[in-house]
Order: C-alpha cells, then sequence, then structure tokens
C-alpha cells in the first residue's frame, strides 16, 4: 500500500499540513526537518492512520492537538492492487473513523484498516516503525521475544509466548518432582511423610509387641489369681466349717433338750409362762375389785341424797320463777318512780306558783283560775294578730297627729304689701327705662339709661316673686292639714274595730276591765303562757298517777307471793325484790344438783355393775387357771407352790424352744444347706468339724496371705491394664497403612501430573523448534540477501546461535577466522547494517502474499559510510517498488539522495 | 487421621455384621479364602475384635474353615501361626489340600476342600492339587487364587494363579475364591465366586462390600445371594458435561443431581456413611476455578453438608480447559505445530514419542520399567487428551 495524499488540520504538534495534493506521494519518502519538527508526531500519524487512536480517547492521547480542538488526519491510500481509499479520523471525545472506497463508505470507528489487520499493531509497532535504537537494544532474550512474537507466532495476535509456557509447566512440574535435588518438591514432601509414617509404623509395631506381652503378663497373672481364689475359697470353706457348722449343731442339740423338757405342747396351751405369779396378780386383782365396789355404793348413799335436797318452798319459788325474775327486773323502776314522783311534785309547785303570778294582773280580783279547757278556747293566734294590728294602726293615728301638729307650726315667708307694690312698680319702670335707652340717644345717656332700666327691672321682679312664694306657701299646708286629718279619722275607726274584735275573743275569760277594755298585743302573749303553765301542771299530776297506780300493782304481787310462798318476805317493795332473787337463785342451785346427782347414780350404778363382771370374770380365770395348772402337773393341789413350779419349767423350757426355732433360720440363712452339710458330715466326712482353734488359726494366716497376694495381683493387673488402655488409644498400623495407601496414592498422582507437564513441556519445545527450524531459515537467507548488497557481499551469512544470554546473531565471511557475533567490537555502522537487513528480511516475511505495510525508518544510514548508505538506498528503493517506506532524517543531505533516487521529500518546519 | 480411625472401625464392624449374619442365618459354616489379616502388621485391637467375633461364631455353633492367602501366609512363626484361634476353628496354612467335613446336629452335610498360602509369593497354581470330589454332598473348593481373566486383576499380583477352565472341571459344586476384591461370578455352574472383601479399603474399591451367603441344599444349582455389610461404602462419581457450567456453585448442583440419581438405583443399605471421590471430567470454562484448592475445599464442605456424606474428594485430572482444539489445528504458528505433532505421536504408532520428545525413563517419574507398559505407551498415555491443555495455555482469549 502507498499513502498518495495526507492530510493534517490537526495532530499533535502538527496543524494545517497537506502533502501529495499536487502529485501523489512516491513509493520513497524522505521527513527531514530539524529536531522538534514533528517528524515523530508524523511518524506517529502515519501509525494512527493505519490502527487508529490509542488510547482511544483524547484524555492522555499524546497526539491531541496542542492548540486545542480535536485530532482530525485523513489520507488517500492506494492498495498494490490498484485500489485508491480514503481514510479519515478524527479523536472526538470517543474515536471516530470513516473509510471511503469507490463510491461505498465504511463506519471505522477506531478499528485497523482492513488491508493493515494481518500485521498487529504492535507487531508493527515493534518492527515496521522499530527505530534504530530500539532494533539495536534488541539481544539475548530480547530477540527471543521478537522471535516468538514475530517468527514463532507469525504475528499471530492472540499467542502466548511458548516459552512462558514451558517456563511455567516447567516450574510446576519442577514443584512435584525434579531429578535433581534443589528446592523441596512436593513428592519430597510425600516420600518425607511416608518416611515418617513408616517411624510410626515402626512404633505402633513396638505398641503392638508391649500390647502382646502385657495381654500375656495380664493372662498369667489372672490365672495365677484365679488358682489363688480357688485355695481362698477352700480355706474359707474349712474355716466355714469351723465356724459355723459347729455352733449350728450346738444350737440343734439344745434344741432337742428343749423340746425334751417342754414335754407336749398342748398339755400347756392357754399358760401363762409363770401360772403361779398369774394366780396370785388375778387374786389381787379381784380384792381391788371389791374395794372398788364398796367404794361405789358409799358414792350412790352421797348422790342420791343430793338429789332428794329440794323442798317446797324451793320448788314453789321455781314455779313462779319468770314472774319473780320479772319482779326482780322491777327493782331499779321501783326507785326510779320514787324519785320521778319527787321531781313532779316540785315542779308541780313551781308550775302552780308561775300561774298565780300571771294570772293576777289579767282576772279580776277572787274570781278562780280560768279552767284549762276554758283557756284553750281562746283562739290565742287571731287575738295575737288582732292586738297587733290594732297596735300598728294605734302607732299611725300618732303618727298622724304628730304631723298635723307639725304642720301647724310650721313658719311660712314673710312679705309685706309695699314691697309688693313697689315690685309691681319698679318691673314696668325698668323695662321702659331700657327700651327708651335702646332708641338714638346718645351714646353715655344710652348706657345708663339702659343699667338704670335693667336694675329697676330686676328690683321689681325679686319683690313680686317673694310675695308669689308666700301665697303659695300658705295654701300648701291648708291642702296638707285637712288630709292629715282625713287620715286620722279613718285610722281611729279602724283601731276600734280591732278593739272590738279582741274584746269579743276574751269575752270567755274572767278578765279585768282595765285589760278587757285595753286589751295589748302583751295580753296574747300573756295568755299563752298562762295557758302552757296550766297545761304542764295538769300533765305532771297525770304522771304521777300513773307512778302511784305501778306501786300500788307491785305491792299486790308482793303480798300474793308472801301468802302463797315466802311469808317471811319483807313488807318494803326493794327489799323484798332483792329477797325473792336470793331465794331463787339458791332454789335453782338445789334444783342443779339434784339432776346432776341423779345422773351421777345412773352412772355409778353401771359401774357398779360392771365391776361385779370384772370380779366375777376374775375369780373364774383363777379357778380355770388353777384346773390348767393341776392339768399340766398331771394332778395335784394347784395351790400347792411344788405343782406350780413344776408346770412353771415346763413352760420355761417350751419358751426357749420356741425361741431358738425362730431365731435358727435368721442366725443361719443357709440353715437347709448346713443342715444338709451337717448331716452329711455326721454321715462321713467331717471336714472342719474335727478342727480346734490353732488350726482355725493356721487357716486364717493362709487366707490372710492369698488376700494380700490377691490384692498385689489386682494392683498390678489394674497397672497392667492402665497401661493397655493408653497403647490402646494410640494410633495402629491399621490407621497408618490406611494414610500410607493415600499418601501412595497421592504420590502416584503427582507423579503422574508431573510427567505431564513434562511431556508437554517437551512436546511445546519440540513442536517450537521445528517451527522455528522451518521458518526461521527463510528469514535468515532475505536478512542475508539484504545484508549482502548492503555490504558489497563482504558479509552475505548470517547465522542464529544459542548462547548462555539465548540466541545470539553471528556473522560469518570468508575473511573472518570463524563466526563474528553481532555485538561490539564489531563497528556500530555494521551492526546498523545487520539488523536493518534483518528488519527488511522480517517485515517481507510477516506480510508475505498480503498487503506489504509502509515501512518507517528513523536515522537509520546517518552510521554508514557513502557506500554503504547509496547501496542501503538502493536496497530501500528496490523494497520501495512494492512498500512504500518512510526515512526519517534530520540531514538534508540524506533527503537529497532519497530526492535523487526519485523519491518525495517532506519537510518540516523547525520549532 | 479420623477418617482412617472411622475406616479401621467401619471394617471391624463389617466382620461383627458377617458374624451376626451368619449366626442369625445359622449357617453350618463360614469359609474365609484368605487374606483374614492385612500382613504381619495386624494390631492387638483389631486382633483382638477378630478373635472375639470368631470366638462368637464357634460359640453359635458355626463352623469356620480358613486357608491363608499372600497377605497372611502360613509361615512358620509367622502372625497366623502366633494367633490363638478359637477351639474348632480349621485353619489351613498349606498348600496340600485339607477337606473339612461340615456337620449339622453331628451329621456331615457337605466337604471343604481348602489350601492355603505358605508363603507370601506363592507362584504355582494350588487347585491343580485338589482331589477330585466324591459322593452326592455338596463340595467346596476354598482357595486364595488370582483366576486368570478375572475383572481386577491387574491390581493385584498375580499369586497362586489359577484357570477358571480348570475350576469349572473340577467337580466341585462351589468356588469360594479370594484375592480380588472386586465382587464378582466368575462362573454360574458351577458356582465360582470372588466375594470382595467386606469393606472397601481405598477409593479404588468402591460399590456395596459384603459377603455371600450360599445355600448348597441344591449342590447342582447353588443359591447365592449377596449380603451388604460394609457401613462406609467408597464411591466414585464422574461427572462431565460441564461445559456450559460457568460458576462452581452450578457445577456443585450438577454434582448433586447426579450423585441423587446414581444412589436412586443403588441407595445402599440403610445408614451406610459414604466416601465419595467426584471426578470432574471433559471440558470446563471454569478449570482453573475448579483446580483452586480453596474452590475445591469449600464445594466438598457443601457437598458433604447438602448429601450427607462422610467426605469428599474432588478430583479434576481428567478435566479439561473448554477449548475446541479442530479450529486450531491448521494454524501456521506453534499452535497448530504442537497440535499436529501431539497427534502425530499419540496416532502414529511408528513414530516413538520417547525418541520424538528425546525422554527417557530416568526423565519420568511415573514410569516404572520392567512393571508398567512401554515408555512409549506410557508417554501416549500422559499426553492422551492433553489438546485442549495445549490450545488453553498457549491462547490468550477465550473462545
Amino acid at each position: 500500500m502507498r499513502f498518495e495524499t495526507i492530510r493534517v488540520e490537526h495532530f499533535g504538534p502538527l496543524a494545517d499540513l497537506t502533502w501529495g495534493t499536487e502529485e501523489p506521494l512516491p513509493p520513497l519518502v524522505a521527513v527531514v526537518g530539524p529536531n522538534e519538527a514533528g517528524k515523530s508526531a508524523l511518524h506517529g500519524l502515519l501509525g494512527t492512520l493505519l490502527y487508529g487512536f490509542y488510547p482511544a480517547s483524547r484524555d492522555g492521547n499524546e497526539w491531541a492537538p496542542w492548540s486545542g480542538g480535536d485530532a482530525d488526519i485523513q489520507a488517500r491510500v492506494r492498495l498494490r492492487g490498484g485500489e485508491v481509499m480514503e481514510v479519515h479520523r478524527r479523536l472526538l471525545a470517543t474515536p471516530w473513523g470513516q473509510l471511503r472506497r469507490g463510491d461505498g463508505v465504511e463506519d471505522l470507528r477506531n478499528q485497523d484498516l482492513p488491508f493493515a489487520r494481518h500485521v498487529q499493531r504492535e507487531v508493527f509497532l515493534q518492527v515496521y516503525a522499530l527505530t534504530l535504537t530500539d532494533l539495536a537494544g534488541l539481544k539475548g532474550r530480547g530477540w527471543d521475544s521478537v522471535q516468538d512474537r514475530l517468527v514463532v507466532g507469525m504475528g499471530s495476535r492472540d499467542l502466548r509466548s511458548p516459552r512462558e509456557v514451558i517456563r511455567k509447566w516447567d516450574q510446576e512440574a519442577g514443584r512435584l518432582w525434579r531429578t535433581d535435588r534443589r528446592g523441596t518438591t512436593r513428592h519430597q514432601e510425600i516420600r518425607g511423610r511416608l518416611a515418617e509414617l513408616g517411624r510410626e509404623r515402626r512404633e505402633a509395631r513396638e505398641r503392638d509387641r508391649e500390647l502382646r506381652g502385657l495381654r500375656e503378663r495380664i493372662g498369667t497373672l489372672a490365672a495365677e489369681r484365679e488358682r489363688l481364689r480357688l485355695r481362698r475359697t477352700e480355706v474359707n470353706a474349712r474355716l466355714e466349717g469351723a465356724r459355723r457348722l459347729l455352733p449350728l449343731r450346738a444350737r440343734l442339740r439344745r434344741i432337742d433338750e428343749l423340746r425334751e423338757r417342754a414335754g407336749d405342747p398342748g398339755e400347756l396351751e392357754g399358760l401363762p409362762p409363770d401360772p403361779g405369779a398369774r394366780v396370785a396378780e388375778l387374786e389381787g386383782r379381784i380384792e381391788d375389785e371389791e374395794e372398788k365396789l364398796a367404794r361405789l355404793d358409799g358414792l350412790l348413799a352421797e348422790a342420791r341424797d343430793r338429789a332428794e335436797a329440794l323442798t317446797d318452798e324451793d320448788r314453789g319459788l321455781l314455779e313462779r320463777a319468770v314472774k319473780i325474775r320479772e319482779l326482780s327486773g322491777q327493782a331499779p323502776l321501783v326507785q326510779e318512780r320514787a324519785a320521778r314522783r319527787g321531781a313532779l311534785d316540785e315542779e308541780l309547785r313551781g308550775l302552780e306558783r308561775r300561774i298565780r303570778e300571771t294570772a293576777a294582773p289579767l282576772l279580776r280580783e277572787g274570781v278562780p283560775l280560768p279552767t284549762p279547757d276554758a283557756l284553750e278556747a281562746v283562739a290565742l293566734p287571731e287575738l295575737e294578730r288582732v292586738l297587733a294590728e290594732a297596735g300598728a294602726v294605734r302607732d299611725r293615728v300618732g303618727r298622724i297627729r304628730d304631723r298635723i301638729r307639725f304642720v301647724a307650726e310650721a313658719p311660712l315667708p314673710a312679705t309685706s304689701p309695699g314691697g309688693t307694690i313697689a315690685g309691681a312698680l319698679l318691673l314696668p319702670a325698668g323695662l321702659l327705662l331700657a327700651g327708651v335707652a335702646g332708641r338714638s340717644l346718645e351714646p353715655g345717656w344710652s348706657t345708663a339709661l339702659l343699667l338704670v332700666g335693667l336694675l329697676a327691672t330686676l328690683g321689681g321682679a325679686l319683690l313680686l316673686h317673694r310675695w308669689w312664694s308666700a301665697r303659695a306657701a300658705l295654701a300648701l299646708r291648708e291642702r296638707e292639714t285637712a288630709g292629715l286629718e282625713g287620715q286620722l279619722r279613718e285610722a281611729e275607726e279602724e283601731l276600734e274595730r280591732h278593739l272590738d274584735r279582741a274584746r269579743e275573743l276574751l269575752s270567755a275569760l274572767p278578765l279585768g276591765d282595765e285589760v278587757r277594755e285595753r286589751p295589748t298585743p302583751g295580753l296574747a302573749v300573756s295568755l299563752s303562757r298562762l295557758r302552757e303553765f296550766v297545761q304542764d301542771a295538769a300533765e305532771r299530776r297525770s304522771a304521777r298517777e300513773a307512778l302511784d297506780r305501778a306501786d300500788r300493782e307491785l305491792a299486790e304481787e308482793l303480798d300474793r307471793l308472801r301468802r302463797d310462798v315466802l311469808p317471811g318476805l319483807p313488807r318494803e317493795a326493794s327489799a323484798a325484790i332483792h329477797h325473792l332473787g336470793t331465794s331463787l337463785s339458791r332454789a335453782e342451785g338445789r334444783e342443779e344438783e339434784a339432776r346432776r346427782a341423779e345422773a351421777r347414780i345412773v352412772e355409778l350404778e353401771e359401774e357398779r355393775r360392771r365391776q361385779e363382771r370384772a370380779t366375777t370374770g376374775l375369780q373364774s380365770d383363777v379357778a380355770s387357771l388353777r384346773e390348767a395348772i393341776s392339768r399340766a402337773a398331771g394332778g395335784g393341789d394347784p395351790t400347792d407352790p411344788a405343782v406350780v413350779e413344776r408346770v412353771r419349767d415346763r413352760l420355761r423350757a417350751l419358751a426357749d424352744l420356741r425361741r431358738d426355732e425362730e431365731t435358727l433360720p435368721r442366725d443361719f440363712p443357709d440353715l437347709e444347706t448346713l443342715r444338709e452339710r451337717l448331716e452329711a458330715e455326721g454321715a462321713g466326712g467331717n471336714d472342719g468339724l474335727e478342727l480346734d482353734d490353732r488350726d482355725i488359726a493356721r487357716l486364717e494366716g493362709e487366707r490372710e496371705t492369698l488376700q494380700e497376694t490377691m490384692e498385689e495381683i489386682r494392683a498390678e493387673l489394674g497397672g497392667l491394664r492402665e497401661r493397655l488402655d493408653h497403647l490402646g488409644d494410640q494410633v495402629t498400623s491399621d490407621i497408618l497403612d490406611g494414610e500410607v495407601e493415600v499418601l501412595r496414592e497421592e504420590e502416584a498422582r503427582v507423579l503422574r501430573e508431573r510427567d505431564r507437564l513434562h511431556v508437554l513441556s517437551r512436546l511445546l519445545v519440540r513442536a517450537e523448534g521445528r517451527f522455528r527450524d522451518e521458518h526461521q531459515p527463510d528469514l535468515l537467507r532475505r536478512a542475508e540477501e539484504h545484508l549482502a548488497r548492503i555490504t558489497g557481499d563482504r558479509y552475505s551469512r548470517l547465522v542464529l546461535e544459542d548462547g548462555a544470554e539465548g540466541s545470539v546473531f553471528h556473522l560469518h565471511a570468508p575473511h573472518l577466522p570463524h563466526a563474528l557475533p553481532v555485538a561490539p567490537p564489531l563497528s556500530t555502522g555494521t551492526r546498523e547494517q545487520v539488523y536493518l537487513a534483518l528488519r527488511l528480511a522480517i517485515v517481507d516475511h510477516l506480510d508475505e502474499g498480503r498487503e506489504p505495510l509502509p515501512l518507517f525508518l528513523d536515522e537509520v544510514l546517518v552510521n554508514w559510510d557513502a557506500a554503504r548508505r547509496a547501496r542501503g538506498l538502493e536496497v530501500l528503493a528496490g523494497m520501495a517498488e512494492d512498500r512504500q517506506i518512510f526515512l526519517f532524517t534530520c540531514h538534508p543531505g540524506l533527503a537529497r539522495e532519497v530526492e535523487e533516487r526519485g523519491g518525495a521529500v517532506l519537510t518540516l518546519e523547525g520549532p | 487421621m479420623e477418617l482412617r480411625a472411622r475406616l479401621r472401625d467401619a471394617a471391624r464392624a463389617a466382620l461383627s455384621s458377617a458374624v451376626s449374619v451368619a449366626l442369625d442365618e445359622e449357617v453350618d459354616a463360614v469359609l474365609i479364602a484368605g487374606d483374614l489379616l492385612g500382613g504381619e502388621d495386624l494390631s492387638f485391637a483389631t486382633e483382638r475384635h477378630l478373635l472375639e467375633e470368631l470366638t462368637r461364631l464357634r460359640k453359635g455353633g458355626v463352623q469356620v474353615v480358613y486357608v491363608t492367602g499372600n497377605h497372611d501366609p502360613g509361615i512358620l512363626g509367622g502372625t497366623v501361626s502366633r494367633i490363638p484361634w478359637p477351639e474348632g476353628m480349621r485353619v489351613i496354612t498349606g498348600p496340600d489340600p485339607v477337606q473339612v467335613e461340615i456337620l449339622r446336629n453331628g451329621d456331615v452335610v457337605g466337604v471343604v476342600t481348602g489350601a492355603g498360602h505358605p508363603a507370601d509369593r506363592v507362584g504355582e497354581d494350588l487347585s491343580r492339587a485338589f482331589p477330585k470330589p466324591r459322593g452326592p454332598l455338596p463340595q467346596v473348593g476354598l482357595l486364595h487364587t488370582q483366576v486368570g481373566g478375572a475383572a481386577g486383576e491387574g491390581e493385584h499380583h498375580r499369586y497362586a494363579p489359577s484357570e477358571l477352565v480348570r475350576l469349572e472341571r473340577s467337580g466341585h459344586h462351589y468356588w469360594a475364591l479370594g484375592h480380588i476384591h472386586l465382587r464378582q461370578e466368575l462362573s454360574a455352574s458351577p458356582a465360582i465366586h470372588y466375594p470382595g472383601n467386606l469393606q472397601g479399603r481405598s477409593p479404588r474399591e468402591t460399590g456395596a462390600k459384603g459377603g455371600l451367603l450360599v445355600d448348597l441344599e441344591s449342590p447342582d444349582a447353588p443359591r447365592v445371594d449377596f449380603v451388604e455389610l460394609a457401613p462406609v461404602r467408597w464411591e466414585r462419581l464422574r461427572v462431565d458435561g460441564l461445559e456450559a457450567l460457568e460458576r462452581t456453585d452450578e457445577v456443585v448442583r450438577r454434582v448433586e443431581e447426579a450423585w441423587r440419581e446414581v444412589r436412586k438405583q443403588d441407595p445402599g443399605r440403610p445408614g451406610t456413611e459414604w466416601l465419595v471421590r467426584v471426578e470432574l471430567a471433559g471440558p470446563s470454562p471454569i478449570v482453573l476455578d475448579l483446580e483452586s484448592d480453596e474452590e475445591q475445599a469449600g464445594m466438598c464442605q457443601v457437598l458433604a453438608g447438602a448429601l450427607g456424606l462422610l467426605d469428599v474428594e474432588i478430583r479434576t485430572g481428567t478435566l479439561r480447559p473448554l477449548r475446541r482444539v479442530e479450529p486450531h489445528l491448521d494454524r501456521q504458528d506453534v499452535v497448530g505445530e504442537a497440535l499436529r505433532l501431539l497427534r502425530e505421536l499419540i496416532r502414529d504408532a511408528d513414530r516413538s514419542p520417547a525418541a520424538e520428545l528425546e525422554l527417557e525413563a530416568a526423565d519420568l517419574a511415573s514410569f516404572q520399567p520392567g512393571e508398567d507398559a512401554s515408555l512409549d505407551d506410557h508417554l501416549r498415555g500422559l499426553l492422551e487428551g492433553e489438546e485442549a491443555t495445549l490450545v488453553d495455555a498457549l491462547l490468550e482469549d477465550r473462545e
């Protein structure tokens, strides 16, 4: 491909530049300019046209225009087949790109140009746009890396470095297993653990051996203990024979003796252990019972006496007990009545005195007091009202009279006829003078006349007024006096009507004349009080009569009691009542005692009958007992002490027999076994029964020794079992075997994984070598061709040889005694010629058969001599027929040499 | 270590269960075809347990016939000769066949002929010396042997090798065999069986483990029933088809589904505890995650909890990156070159991978000259299935 025109709106330091508009840019182009003229920017611009902006944003992109705005570049490109297209890229907020092909327009965005995609941008930058310094710096592993990417990968975008993959696999495989002893591999760890487990297994086997020894020892000890236990059982049996069978035999013999002494138990049935004592005891109890009977008889007599102590007088009192208690309840009333009577008499005397005092001013002298009924007949409330109204009218009469007197005595205004006349004259005269003064007189006169006229009018008016006032006051008094006198007459008539009514109301009473004629409001009050006093006196007399009647009734009752029951009853009522109460209490006491005595008699009689039965029973028991004694003794007098003693001995033997028979099973729980053994011993052997105390002591000693030995064995067994348990808790070889098996499986897995990685690594090494062998010769052949042309066939063979730091190129030439490494002291110019030859070969190799991309060369020929520079330019010009080449230089001479070979020169101005 | 202790306890429990079944079923005899002991390192505790259980059998009136195997040979002074076997138990340690009459209520109801391994590496076929059975009684052969052609024989040493055809023609009604741990029927008539072991001992010994209950009332048509006895079962669960699963929790769910599906067919005896090795296989887009120790620990924990498993282990040895290989075979770069070379080495029998890759036996850790296949075959085994690995390692971008 070839850039024919280039248009720069803005790109880094470049702005508003256009190349190739008049004549399309040729295949070989020299870009010349001083330092900082923008050669690097143009270099970047051409790459950007092919691959877009990186980074793809304005921020951080080194080619953002220095003058601001958006980067904007365009170019027309012609492909090897003649197709022309225009590319336009801008760096806005995001990259924008457009590719015009014929009539069509493609949206590029920031994508590579389609015909440049066979070479990655990174590869393009590293090889097609490689600077001299970059290329010269590649050696050793750096060159290996370039080869990986450029040769082995053939420019593949997605290929990882095979060397890195191999290294990673080798490292991983080395971590698992390695032939040398560097580092600790997983396999060594497993082997270490297996060795450790081997040691643990040996320890486990040791523990097992110890376990078995312990078990054996435990078995021996257990057997010994069993033997000792059997011997101890034997000794115990003999000792038991000595200690248990002998006492049993003694007990059984004694039982036989007792049975013989007791004889037939049926004959002793019902007899107490000591029949004589029992008879004596029963007889003693009979005597006691008889004494109790005598005492009961005494108590009965005493009770009967108490039951008969109630008299006729007591019975009379008890029959009237209700009445007597009622009278006793009146004892306080008798005293109260006496006190009340005295009080009433005193009150009556007071009331009679007051009646006399109240009635005396009212009644005519010598007349008897009016009866209560007469007093009651007077309508006192009406009288009181009438007299009150009369009093009020009387007061009004007085007040009218006082007013009349006051009016008559009041002074009238002073007046004289002369003054009245003078006034009548002065008034018109003054008015006249005033009127004259108002009519056109001299001012001085007029005023004086007016003043005199006015004074005269005023004086006349005052005099007339005084006269008029006196006349009016006199007329007023006369009218008022006449009115008052009328009122007085009416009041006096009303007063008389009230007094007449009062007299009418009082007509039934023998009042004094004065009182009757001039009754006052106080008369009603006095009559009211008199009537109250008379009524009170009547009430008190009635009360006193009631008291007297009650006393009489009480006396009559007491008289009846005295006559019927208690002749000695006192006459005085209070004393009689008290005497009655006391007598009744005594009678009731005697009645209660008699009742209790009768109940006691019933109890005593019952007790006596029971006592009699008991005595009879005891007497029967004594008789039966004596009969049994006689029978048990085989006849004889039961009261004979010798007979009784015989029976008592049989009874004691029987009791001992039964006690022994009862305690024997308890004392000998295995009685039946022992009895059988005893019977067997008696029948044949005599084990133990023949032992004496010395033998028993010897056996006891042996048993003690056996016990101690067994204790020692038990203690040892305990220790052994504890050890056994401890060892049993330890890890066993079974478990270790399991872990060994797991580890061996893991070991196999690790080894296989290591080998897998190792084999894969080897495979990749082999594949890479094969590929390199296939492709590298072509690369070197092309480089050799370029190098031979540049050096005039001085150097025509280039070989890549492995060295300590990786692969290194070597030059071979007829004039050299041996291969010469492309490194100092080889001259800088020659080395640069080797690198350029390699670079040209690489780019040819990379896009062989595809669209050849432009090559950017930066100051590649400056260190060359003139002949080699000329040959170099010839080589480049030859290549440019197929691939556009941009030579960047600050040397105008080189630009001219390019121009001489048909190339174009793009000049960039300096800063 | 706790897991190993649990397995040891499980082995003892399996033995106890076997004895209980024998007593419950009132069998006439219990036959033990060698390798009753794991070797000379029989622990004291295990020995005690063994003797207690055998004693229980004897006290229950069950005859016990035991022939020695390569792991418990009848070496004089060896473990077998040292153990105080219960009275009445018949232990056959020598190579010469011994006939034991099986009694029921005092009557002979069958004959067992057995031969033991006198040493740990018996090379001859012990069955050759077995006499031809005679009489109408059921005849049983008891032997610890590796029968040629039996499944799983590659995992065991070829001690006392025998041929199936010889056993079939021996005239015995039943052959009770030991050595191969995989339970299998070699022949139905006559019945020739490996019962396998009572309890799986390693992840390789998967499936139900137990014993065979054999009824020889009809000697020519014995009835053979398997009785599962192992309280702990090893299982392998291969889970593939992971291409579309892009998260580990999805893979966990897939494993759970796969496990439940498998257990529908074979739920195991009630109370069985499971030790499961999950083998994630085939291409996966998250190989790195699934290979991570941390991720695997988390997945194991989740799976054990969700499925009620005693232990879970995840293996990713056959897991491959999700890479399509075919599109890269024609690449003109080192990827294409490596893929082509790999295929050539695996498929072209005339090419020697060892020579091509310049590898010798000493360069490899997993190759055992003389024991394994040839070095080239071993290398081909290592390279098999690694195409995707190559692609994944060399290419930057995921597809």
